[in-house]
């Protein structure tokens, strides 16, 4: 099947390769955050909260 | 240890947030009026700067990057701020940022209806706006890096993510698509041609509308609706990988815009295979939103900025459900062409992008002037209003979109066409362009009621800005980028990604051996890469050094893009030539193919036919690749509001045409094309023929320089013959007239070239 894939360009190992390490690479992601980090909670619990933290506000002018 | 009080910029925001709101009115109004055009031919007043092919790219050019560009970067600003707990680096570079973006709308908005456009879909700019448009984004890249490294937070968080993968993939895609060879100030070429430009147009618009229009998006979303919410996102570990998967997937998905056209079999494959993986990231990402909201649902009957945020994720998950559909290619064949796609994009467009804003304008514009909103339930008004625009507005282009479909593909018993006449489809449709227009004016005038709110809000108060109390520490350099570029997980997963191609494309045997070094792999993998006790993980290094981060992000989507274009790119050897050699344009049709695009031709007429029966038989053989390899640019179209043109050429007299453009109701009753009178009477500008031969021949359109010197009277002759024939049926055109040039064109078009000898040159046989 692959030589009738790689029949009309030599280039075509391209995208296949870029395909697989996408795929490398989703599997690395999701193994580090749901098996290397699993303990990790607060941590992201505290990224999560970024958004939230507090500020004042002072005069355009200041 | 050092206190330190911080005070925000947040004049800035305050700038891009009215210019959003005022380029935001304006390009919803050119839309109105190009909706009240499709239904109502007579709206442009026979003025051309006011016609639909040329007002149409106004509109998608203001909506996305006036009305959605200042949106976003008044976002970017306010929160970039607040989570790098850092003031904007350079007040001068933000200014300039905003000046020159206004002054690069201004130009959009005075060329585009002038017909100065470079015929490709959200890439119309000619090349000095286009510079221009570098220049200020390279100015909004420093200085948002620049205080990015200036940051006094130590991670980023997740919202930057996504605004650093804006910056970069919008960066590269805008220089890419946009490389041209200027033939004057106003005009230039692609250095692309046929198949090669339609993949590289699709890869950057496919991808404009997935980092101009939803990666800055999502990362507002989800700094803006836990503000809004109160409450903290709902997983981080599930943005982490909405990041990751979008910014690797998202690049690859443009070929769906190409189903079944002339484009390699395995690129369109490609396309279709990423644009349906592509629902898996984005409705984690949407879910994710809306959880957000847990345990203060309440919320969403009394705060109208939640509304609006609710309902755009919500839209943002119907887009990102009906777009891997109509990617699946037996979808396609039926929704592409038709007014499915345009219901599909004002979904996101006016759900997602346009409710996003309005929650975001709610939100933060009170806080800018330290005041209440003015009113809440004038809010709530424009929510209703809204929502039941857009929901009227997408159930009518869905309608539309799949009678056209079904009609274009009906037949008779007999096996003919059911509807062998175009505009009888058009016709069928005409009631759903009205119910198009009522939506689109209701989400108008809701819009209105935003703006007229948030003004009164602002004059309600005073301008203020934000300020933060932090404490700052020593910075430690602990570890460097290169040490993060070449560190273990970096060279583990090159070494898997290795295997797995290797195990791909290799025979049994070493597949089988391949198979086993990846499993040994994977377990040394467990033990190399296990964090040592209180060290950051390797991630957790990258999330706080954003060069490093910056890179990653640039070569996950550079992996993608290069390998999707590559192989087209050599498109010679990948796709064989078949049949006659190819004849390029003569001078005439060269210059009638650019009144073609000035004109925006390509907003309503496809030139690409598809292998089907139905449109064999309505438009003749399917086109090839080698059929438009002169294109510069490609001419393939996105939409048929008009029948397809690629095989015109010769189907009917030059009457017909001449007719037809003065009056397009006296050749075709019932058509909603406007008349183009002012093509007969304007000039084409003779000299400038042979400079833009010269361009062609440069990109390598095989014109000999004989050919190129004796271009303007070869113009002249092929012209008069032309005006003959017309003054023989008793109409008088000039042959130097831009009406003259089209007809070339149009006859040209899916002719079959004569047989290539040894003495004909491209002009040759050219009738």
């Amino acid at each position: 099947m692959y030589q009738e894939f790689y029949r009309n360009s030599q280039y075509l190992d391209l995208p296949l390769f870029a395909l697989l390490l996408f795929m490398a690479v989703f599997v690395g992601t999701v193994f580090w955050l749901f098996v290397v980090q699993r303990k990790n909670k607060s941590r992201f619990e505290r990224l999560a909260a970024m958004p939230l933290e507090e500020e004042t506000e002072v005069s355009h002018d200041a | 240890m050092e206190q330190r009080t911080i005070v925000y910029d947040d004049d800035i925001v305050r700038k891009f947030t009215f210019a959003a709101i005022f380029w935001g009115i304006i390009g919803m109004a050119v839309g109105v009026l190009a909706a009240v055009q499709l239904p109502f031919w007579q709206a442009n007043f026979n003025i051309p700067w006011l016609t639909f092919s040329r007002i149409r790219p106004l509109h998608t050019n203001a909506v996305i990057f006036a009305f959605v560009g200042n949106m976003m970067f008044a976002g970017i600003y306010y929160s970039l701020q607040r989570l790098t707990k850092q003031r904007l680096a350079s007040r001068l570079l933000s200014n300039i940022h905003f000046w020159g973006w206004q002054a690069i709308i201004v130009s959009a908005a005075i060329t585009l209806p002038l017909g100065l456009t470079q015929g490709k879909e959200y890439a119309e700019l000619e090349w000095p706006i286009d510079l221009a448009v570098v220049v200020v984004w390279v100015v909004f890249a420093v200085n948002f890096f620049w205080t990015l490294a200036k940051r006094n937070e130590k991670n980023i968080y997740v919202a930057i993510w996504f605004y650093i993968a804006s910056i970069v993939t919008v960066a590269v895609l805008y220089i890419v698509n946009n490389l041209v060879i200027p033939v004057g100030l106003t005009k230039s070429y692609s250095i692309f041609a046929g198949v090669q430009d339609a993949l590289v147009q699709w890869w950057y618009g496919h991808n404009a509308v997935a980092f101009f229009l939803t990666t800055p998006i999502l990362g507002i979303m989800y700094y803006f609706l836990p503000k809004a919410a109160e409450r903290p996102v709902y997983s981080y570990r599930l943005s982490v990988i909405h990041f990751w998967a979008l910014v690797f997937i998202y690049i690859w998905a443009g070929p769906h815009h190409l189903l079944y056209t002339s484009l390699p079999d395995w690129a369109q494959s490609l396309g279709m295979l990423f644009s349906v993986m592509l629902w898996a990231p984005s409705w984690g990402g949407m879910l994710n939103g809306l959880l957000t909201l847990r345990g203060a649902w309440d919320k969403l009957r009394t705060d109208p900025v939640i509304k609006f945020f609710i309902a755009a994720v919500t839209f943002y998950g119907m887009s990102t459900f009906e777009g891997p559909l109509l990617s699946i290619k037996s979808v396609s064949a039926l929704g592409h062409y038709t007014d499915w796609i345009i219901g599909h994009v004002h979904g996101g467009g006016l759900g997602w992008n346009g409710f996003m804003a309005a929650g975001m304008f709610y939100w933060l514009v009170p806080r800018l002037y330290g005041t209440q909103l003015y009113s809440k339930k004038l809010a709530d008004v424009h929510f209703w209003i809204g929502t039941v625009g857009i929901l009227i507005y997408m159930v009518a282009m869905w309608v539309s979109g799949i009678s056209q479909g079904l009609m274009w593909r009906a037949f008779t018993p007999e096996g003919t066409l059911l509807y062998p006449n175009f505009v009888e489809t058009l016709l069928a449709i005409r009631p759903l362009y009205i119910a198009r227009l009522v939506g689109g004016t209701l989400y108008l005038a809701g819009f209105g009621l935003l703006a007229w709110n948030l003004w009164k809000t602002a004059r309600s108060g005073k301008p203020v800005n934000g300020s933060a109390t932090v404490l700052v520490e020593e910075q430690k350099a602990t570890v460097t980028t290169w040490q993060l570029v070449a560190s273990k997980p970096i060279v583990y997963i090159l070494a898997m990604a290795i295997l797995v191609a290797v195990f791909g494309i290799s025979n049994v045997f070493v597949a089988t051996a391949t198979v086993v070094f990846i499993l040994v792999l994977a377990v040394i993998g467990l033990f190399v890469l296990k964090r040592e006790p209180g060290k950051p993980g390797w991630h957790s290094l990258l999330e706080g050094n954003s060069f490093a981060f910056t890179l990653f992000v640039l070569i996950a989507i550079l992996v993608g893009g290069i390998a999707e274009l590559i192989p087209t790119i050599f498109v010679e050897k990948a796709v064989p030539k078949i049949g006659a050699e190819q004849v390029p344009y003569t001078p005439l049709e060269l210059v009638g193919r650019d009144v073609y695009v000035s004109n925006g031709c390509y907003t309503c007429h496809s030139q690409q036919i598809r292998p089907f029966r139905s449109e064999k038989l309505r438009y003749g053989d399917p086109s090839r690749a080698e059929e438009s390899m002169y294109d510069h640019p490609f001419q393939w179209g996105s939409k048929r509001t008009g029948p397809d043109l690629a095989r015109v050429g010769g189907k009917y007299p030059n009457l017909w045409h001449y007719t037809h453009m003065i009056d397009p109701r006296a050749t075709s009753p019932g058509s909603n094309m406007p008349a183009y009178p002012w093509l007969e009477v304007r000039k084409v500008p003779l000299h400038q023929v042979p400079k833009k031969m010269q361009v062609m021949q440069k990109l390598g359109v095989p014109y000999s320089d004989e050919e190129i010197a004796q271009s303007q009277q070869a113009y002249e002759q092929q012209a008069k013959e032309i005006t003959a024939d017309l003054a023989q049926n008793g109409v008088e055109l000039a042959w130097d007239s831009e009406l003259t040039a089209l007809i070339a064109y149009l006859q040209k078009l899916g002719r079959q070239p004569a047989p290539s000898s040894s003495d004909s040159g491209p002009l040759a046989g050219a009738q």
